[in-house]
C-alpha cells in the first residue's frame, strides 16, 4: 500500500468514526460560548470579503469580536464556518461543533505523515494506524474531539506546529512554513507558544551534540569550543517573525488599542479564576490550586493502561538510540537519527506539555482538559511501543495475521472503556483507580464540565410531562445555556424548559458533584423525593432525577 | 533466547494490563443496598453516635439508598484534616470500595454477612488538636434566633428553608441559618450566613459543649467578614458587629468593617453553659455578613 493511501485510509476510518458518535457527545458547558462567537467572527468575515466599507471600522469588528475576547479566534473561524454550512444537517450546535472533528482528524494526518516520514512507508503506516486507534479510543479525548471548545483545536494546531519544526529540520519550505503554522496555534489558544518549551530544548541539545561530534570547517576551529554558537534554526526564526504577524493579522480584536488588549488577554490567562477541582477528596478553588502531581495523576488514572504502557516501553527502548544521537552524533546514519530525533521531541512534548499544567502555577482544574496536547504525542509514542512489540513478535509469531489480531487487541483496550463510558467519556476512570467506581471513592471527581447527557435530554423528552419545568442541582444556570441549543436543534422537546427558580421546577436532576458546597446540601434536601430515574455507570450515581412536585398534566 | 523471554514478558505484561482495563470498564453495576441494611445501617449509627460526631457516608451511595437514612445528618464531603484529626467520626462506607481519607477505623462494623455496607468509627488523633467545635461542621447544633428590639425574640429559626437551612418565621427571606460559601478577603470561604437586620439582633446560640470534650474550658476563635462584593458595590456601608456572649456576659466583641477583609477574636469559653453570637449594624442595606467559629483547647 503506498503511504499516501494507507494514510489516507487511517484518517478516513478516524474520521469516520468520530462522525458517527457526533450525536452522542453531551454540550459542554463552554460550547455556548464559542459557538456564538465563532458564528459572530464568521458573520463578520463574510462582510470583510465582500468588502464592505463598515466591516473594517473599530465600531463594527468591536461588536464582532467583543464576545469571547479572552481568547484568540482560529479554532472559532472553523466553528462558525462549519456551523454555517452544515447547520442544516446537523442543527445549529453539533454544526459548529463538527469543526472540532477537523481538528481532531488533522491530530491522525499528521501522525501518518510524521511516522511514514520517519519510518519507512509499512513501519511508518503500522505506528500511524496504532496510534490513532489508540487516539481513538481514549475516552476523555474522544468526547473532546466533538466539543466546541479550544482543547482539542489547540492539541491538533500544537502538534501542526510541532510537525512543521520537527519536519524544517530537514525542509528548508517546512522552516519558513513553521512560522505561519506556529502563529495559527497561537491564534488558537494560550497553550500553543508553549511549544518552545520543548523545541528550544531539542535545538539545543541536537545542536551541541552536532557541535561536538561534527568535523570542523578549519575556520571553525580556529574559534575556541566554549564559544562557538548554535546555529540559529531557520523555523525559530520564522516562528518569531511570521508567527505574531499571522496572530495579529487574524486577531481583527487587536488590530485597535493593540497593547492594552495584548495586556489584558496574558493578565486575564495569568490571572485565571479559581474553578473547583476535587483532588483526593479536597476541593480545590483558590490559591494554593490543586498540587502539582494533579496533571500527571489525572493523565495515569484515565488513559488505558495498556495505551500508557506501550508509550512507556516505547520511551524505555528509544533512550539507548537517544543517547547515541546525542553523545555519537557523527557515528550514526541520517535515518537514526532522523528517528531518534522524533523520539526525542516527542519525550520532550509529551512532558512539557503536562509540566506546564503542573508547574505553572495557575489554577489546576477539569481533569485532563488543560492538558490535551498531551495527547497526540503520548499515543504516537504508544504506536510505536507497540510497533515494537510487533516487530520483535517476529521471533516467536510467525503468523502476520495473528500478529496482527494481537496488538490489535493491546490497541483496543480503550474501546472497552468508550463502550461502558459512551456519552460520559468524562466519568471514566482506568484499572489502576478500579474505575470511576474506585475514582468516586478515592475522592476524584466522577464528572465535570456541567455535560448536559443526551440520554437524559431523550428520556426528558420521551417521558416529560407537557410543558415540564426542570432545574439542575448544583450547577442549574450552565444547564438553563446548554438545554437551549438542543431546543433549538430540536433535541429536545420544545415545551420542556429549564428554569431558574428551583422552586418553579416539577422535576430536579442533581448531577453528582462533590467539588461544588452546595451539593451534599441538595442531596440531603431531596433524599425523601421521588426518585424517577437514575444513571449509575459502575455502579456510582451520576445524576438523579427527582420528582420535585406533583404534576397534575401527566402527558 | 534471552530476548524471546524478554518480549514473552512484555506479552505477559501487556496482557494482564489488557485484563485490568477490560475488567474494570466491562463489569457490570453492583446491587443497591436493600432498604433493610441501610435501616440496619442507621440503627448502628445511632447506636454508636454520640455528641459532637461528625456522620459522613461513601459517595458511592446512591439517593435510592440514602433515602432510607431519614433525617439523619449525613454528608459525602470530606472533613478537613483538621477536623479528621480532631473529631470522632462515623462512616458509612462500602466494605470493597473504602472511602480515602480516614486513615484505620477503630471500630468496624458490618451489617451482615452478605452485605456491602459497613460502618466504620474513626477516633481523634490524641497526638492533634483540633476544633471540638466548628460552627460550619456543627450547624445542626446551632439555634438561631431574631430579637427586635434587643431581649424580645420575635423568630425562632427553625423553618425548613426550601434551598437549604433554616428559614425565620415571619422575617424577611434573607434572614436565614445555612452554611455558605463565598468570597471574603480575595478566597472562598465556608461559613455562616449573618446578615443583620434593621433594630434588631441575630442570635446565633451554641450549645454547651460539656458533652463533646473533657475541657472544662476552650478557646473560641470568631471570624467575620463581608463578602468582598458587598464591599465593593456598597460605599459607606455600615459595620457589622458580633458579640460573644456567655452567662449574660460581653466576653468580646468582633467588628466587620466596610473594608475587605476577615476579622478575628479569640477568647476562653466554659464548656458548661451556651455561648451566644450576637449580631447587629447600624443598618443592614447589602451587610452580606459571615461568621466563622471553632472551639478548641489550645492555649490563647
Amino acid at each position: 500500500m503506498s503511504a499516501l493511501r494507507g494514510s489516507l485510509a487511517i484518517i478516513a476510518v478516524y474520521f469516520v468514526c468520530l462522525c458517527f458518535t457526533h450525536k452522542n457527545a453531551a454540550l459542554t458547558d463552554d460550547d455556548d460560548y464559542y459557538i456564538p462567537a465563532g458564528i459572530s467572527y464568521v458573520a463578520w468575515l463574510g462582510k470583510a470579503i465582500s468588502f464592505q466599507p463598515e466591516a473594517y471600522k473599530k465600531k463594527t469588528i468591536d461588536a464582532a469580536y467583543k464576545i469571547n475576547k479572552e481568547h484568540p479566534p482560529f479554532a472559532k473561524y472553523v466553528f462558525g464556518l462549519s456551523h454555517f454550512s452544515l447547520r442544516g444537517l446537523l442543527g445549529p450546535s453539533d454544526s459548529a461543533r463538527f469543526g472540532t472533528i477537523l481538528f481532531s482528524s488533522l491530530i491522525v494526518g499528521l501522525l501518518c505523515f510524521l511516522a511514514v516520514f520517519h519510518f519507512e512507508t509499512n513501519s511508518g503506516l503500522r505506528i500511524a494506524a496504532f496510534s490513532s486507534i489508540m487516539l481513538l479510543a481514549l475516552p476523555r479525548f474522544n468526547l473532546h474531539s466533538h466539543v466546541a471548545t479550544l482543547d482539542v483545536p489547540v492539541a491538533a494546531m500544537y502538534f501542526f506546529a510541532a510537525t512543521m519544526v520537527l519536519y524544517a529540520e530537514r525542509s528548508k519550505k517546512a522552516a519558513i512554513w513553521a512560522g505561519p503554522v506556529f502563529g495559527l496555534a497561537t491564534a488558537t489558544k494560550l497553550n500553543a507558544p508553549f511549544l518552545l518549551l520543548a523545541y528550544i530544548p531539542f535545538v539545543i541539545l541536537t545542536r551541541v551534540s552536532e557541535l561536538k561530534n561534527s568535523t570542523l570547517s578549519p575556520r571553525a576551529t580556529t574559534i575556541p569550543r566554549g564559544v562557538r554558537l548554535i546555529p540559529f534554526p531557520a523555523a525559530l526564526l520564522s516562528m518569531a517573525t511570521l508567527g505574531p504577524l499571522v496572530f495579529f493579522a487574524i486577531w481583527p480584536w487587536m488590530w485597535t488599542d493593540t497593547v492594552a488588549r495584548v495586556k489584558e488577554y496574558i493578565a486575564f490567562h495569568a490571572n485565571h479564576y479559581g474553578i473547583h477541582f476535587l483532588y483526593f477528596g479536597q476541593v480545590h478553588t483558590d490559591a494554593p490550586y490543586a498540587p502539582w502531581h494533579a496533571p500527571f495523576v489525572m493523565a495515569a488514572t484515565t488513559i488505558p493502561l495498556v495505551t500508557s504502557a506501550f508509550a512507556i516501553f516505547a520511551v524505555i527502548r528509544a533512550w539507548p538510540m537517544i543517547q547515541s544521537r546525542l553523545t555519537k552524533s557523527s557515528q550514526i546514519d541520517d535515518k537514526q537519527r532522523r528517528r531518534s530525533d522524533l523520539l526525542l521531541f516527542l519525550i520532550l512534548n509529551s512532558l512539557t506539555t503536562i509540566s506546564l499544567v503542573a508547574f505553572a502555577g495557575t489554577p489546576i482544574y477539569g481533569g485532563e482538559k488543560l492538558f490535551m496536547p498531551f495527547f497526540p504525542f503520548w499515543c504516537f509514542l504508544a504506536g510505536i511501543g507497540l510497533n515494537n512489540l510487533y516487530e520483535e513478535l517476529q521471533a516467536v509469531m510467525r503468523n502476520k495475521a495473528l500478529k496482527l489480531a494481537l496488538v490489535g487487541l493491546f490497541c483496543s483496550s480503550g474501546f472497552f472503556y468508550q463502550w461502558r463510558y459512551f456519552g460520559y467519556e468524562l466519568s471514566q476512570y482506568n484499572a489502576l483507580v478500579g474505575g470511576v467506581k474506585g475514582a468516586t471513592a478515592l475522592g476524584f471527581e466522577r464528572q465535570y464540565y456541567d455535560l448536559a447527557y443526551r440520554d437524559l435530554v431523550e428520556w426528558l423528552s420521551k417521558n416529560g410531562p407537557k410543558n415540564l419545568k426542570v432545574h439542575f442541582l448544583p450547577n442549574n444556570w450552565e444547564y438553563v445555556r446548554t438545554y437551549k441549543w438542543y431546543r433549538r436543534g430540536e433535541d429536545l422537546r420544545s415545551d420542556i424548559v429549564v428554569v431558574n427558580n428551583e422552586r418553579a421546577a416539577d422535576w430536579v436532576i442533581i448531577t453528582h458533584e462533590r467539588r461544588f458546597a452546595r451539593y451534599s446540601k441538595d442531596l440531603s434536601r431531596y433524599r425523601q423525593k421521588r426518585i424517577l430515574f437514575e444513571k449509575r455507570i459502575d455502579s456510582t450515581p451520576i445524576w438523579t432525577l427527582f420528582e420535585a412536585k406533583t404534576i397534575d398534566n401527566p402527558r | 533466547m534471552s530476548k524471546n523471554l524478554g518480549i514473552k514478558a512484555a506479552l505477559a505484561i501487556m496482557s494482564i494490563l489488557w485484563l485490568m482495563d477490560g475488567y474494570v470498564a466491562l463489569r457490570p453495576n453492583t446491587s443497591l443496598a436493600t432498604p433493610e441494611e441501610v435501616q440496619a445501617a442507621l440503627n448502628i449509627i445511632e447506636k454508636n453516635k454520640k455528641p459532637g460526631d461528625i456522620v459522613v457516608h461513601s459517595p458511592l451511595l446512591s439517593p435510592s439508598e440514602l433515602v432510607h437514612l431519614g433525617d439523619l445528618d449525613a454528608s459525602s464531603a470530606l472533613p478537613s484534616s483538621r477536623v479528621r484529626n480532631s473529631r470522632r467520626i462515623i462512616v458509612l462506607d462500602q466494605a470493597h470500595t473504602k472511602m480515602y481519607g480516614f486513615g484505620s477505623p477503630k471500630k468496624t462494623l458490618r451489617i451482615s454477612d452478605g452485605s456491602d455496607l459497613v460502618v466504620k468509627v474513626y477516633e481523634p488523633d490524641a497526638a492533634h488538636s483540633g476544633p471540638v467545635f466548628d460552627l460550619y461542621t456543627d450547624i445542626k447544633q446551632v439555634q438561631m434566633s431574631v430579637e427586635k428590639p434587643a431581649g424580645k425574640v420575635v423568630s425562632k429559626c427553625i423553618a425548613k428553608r426550601p434551598s437549604g437551612g433554616r428559614s425565620c418565621p415571619g422575617q424577611p427571606e434573607w434572614l436565614y441559618l445555612d452554611r455558605r460559601k463565598l468570597v471574603i478577603n480575595g478566597q472562598s470561604r465556608e461559613c455562616i450566613w449573618a446578615h443583620p437586620t434593621n433594630n434588631g439582633v441575630i442570635v446565633l446560640t451554641i450549645p454547651p459543649l460539656q458533652n463533646q470534650t473533657q475541657h472544662k474550658t476552650l478557646n473560641l476563635k470568631v471570624q467575620t467578614g463581608l463578602t468582598d462584593d458587598a464591599i465593593r458595590t456598597t460605599p459607606g456601608g455600615a459595620e457589622v458587629q458580633t458579640e460573644v456572649q456567655q452567662k449574660g456576659q460581653v466576653l468580646t466583641k468582633v467588628i466587620a468593617p466596610n473594608r475587605i477583609g476577615i476579622y478575628e477574636k479569640t477568647v476562653r469559653i466554659t464548656t458548661d453553659k451556651e455561648v451566644q453570637l450576637r449580631i447587629t449594624s447600624p443598618k443592614d442595606g447589602r451587610r452580606h455578613h459571615c461568621v466563622m467559629a471553632s472551639a478548641e483547647a489550645t492555649k490563647l
